[in-house]
């Protein structure tokens, strides 16, 4: 079965992530974690905005999420704000993910936090990609 | 009858405990040897995510006999349980004050 560039996209950045070397890089990870395993990253697909500027082919405008989850004793935006560095600048050394997309940019981010016996705090932070398919095959890649 | 030291026994007998330790001074007890404290079920806190999962995480409580020490712990207070330092919250009171109730942040 073919897979459609969106998923691909998602694919290439759990795979750019885990490259990283340390927390571990998950994708669509819906079961909440435990401490121990953290500090970890989840990818998520949010949304796709379609255009269509030719007869053939679907312009996207599709964003992800990267939760950048850690704990710590004190500070754990300091522990978040490594793993933040370390994965955006994997996910953008190539802005176009090895081709697959015309661009990746960052497009924002939120801070959570909550307090247990030690504080944790996730950054969920949007990336936003732009790429064009064929109109009758998302997985059709068209330049 | 009040509360007192007869209680504070039978309550550390009969149920699990742990050695609690504060101020580095010997913990009150009518023989000599450590009070002891109960950790109670840790509250459930979870890091809650949008559209993806969570973190499912504890925050560990102790009970402790409102004569336990002398002073009691206050808010910021580094106390050891079981062995392993927290910094305790500000106490709440239980019911007819016997028990004194904190809430424990890891120091390392």
């Amino acid at each position: 079965m073919s897979v459609s560039i969106q998923s691909q996209v998602i694919a290439a950045i759990v795979a750019l992530l885990n490259a990283v070397g340390g927390p571990r890089a998950y994708r669509t990870r819906i079961t909440t974690f435990g401490t121990n395993e953290l500090p970890a990253y989840n990818v998520l697909p949010a949304e796709d905005d379609t255009e269509y500027e030719t007869t053939d082919g679907t312009e996207h405008r599709f964003r992800f999420t990267v939760r950048n989850t850690a704990q710590a004793v004190d500070e754990v935006d300091v522990a978040v704000d490594a793993l933040y560095v370390a994965g955006h600048k994997a996910i953008l050394a190539d802005p176009t993910l090895g081709g697959l997309v015309h661009i990746c940019r960052e497009r924002g981010s939120k801070w959570e936090f909550e307090d247990a016996e030690h504080d944790m705090c996730a950054l969920a932070v949007t990336y936003e990609v732009e790429f064009s398919t064929s109109r009758s095959d998302p997985s059709v890649k068209l330049f | 009858m009040a509360f007192g030291d007869r209680d504070l026994r039978a309550f550390c007998r009969t149920v699990g405990s742990v050695a609690v330790a504060f101020n580095s001074v010997s913990t009150y007890s009518d023989d000599g040897t450590p009070v002891m404290g109960l950790l109670d079920q840790p509250m459930q806190i979870k890091l809650a995510g949008e559209g993806g999962a969570g973190v499912a995480a504890e925050l560990p409580e102790l009970r402790l006999p409102y004569n336990a020490f002398s002073p009691m712990p206050t808010a910021g207070a580094a106390i050891t349980v079981g062995g392993v330092g927290y910094t305790v919250t500000a106490p709440t009171a239980e019911d007819d004050g016997a028990f004194l109730c904190y809430c424990l942040k890891a120091t390392s």
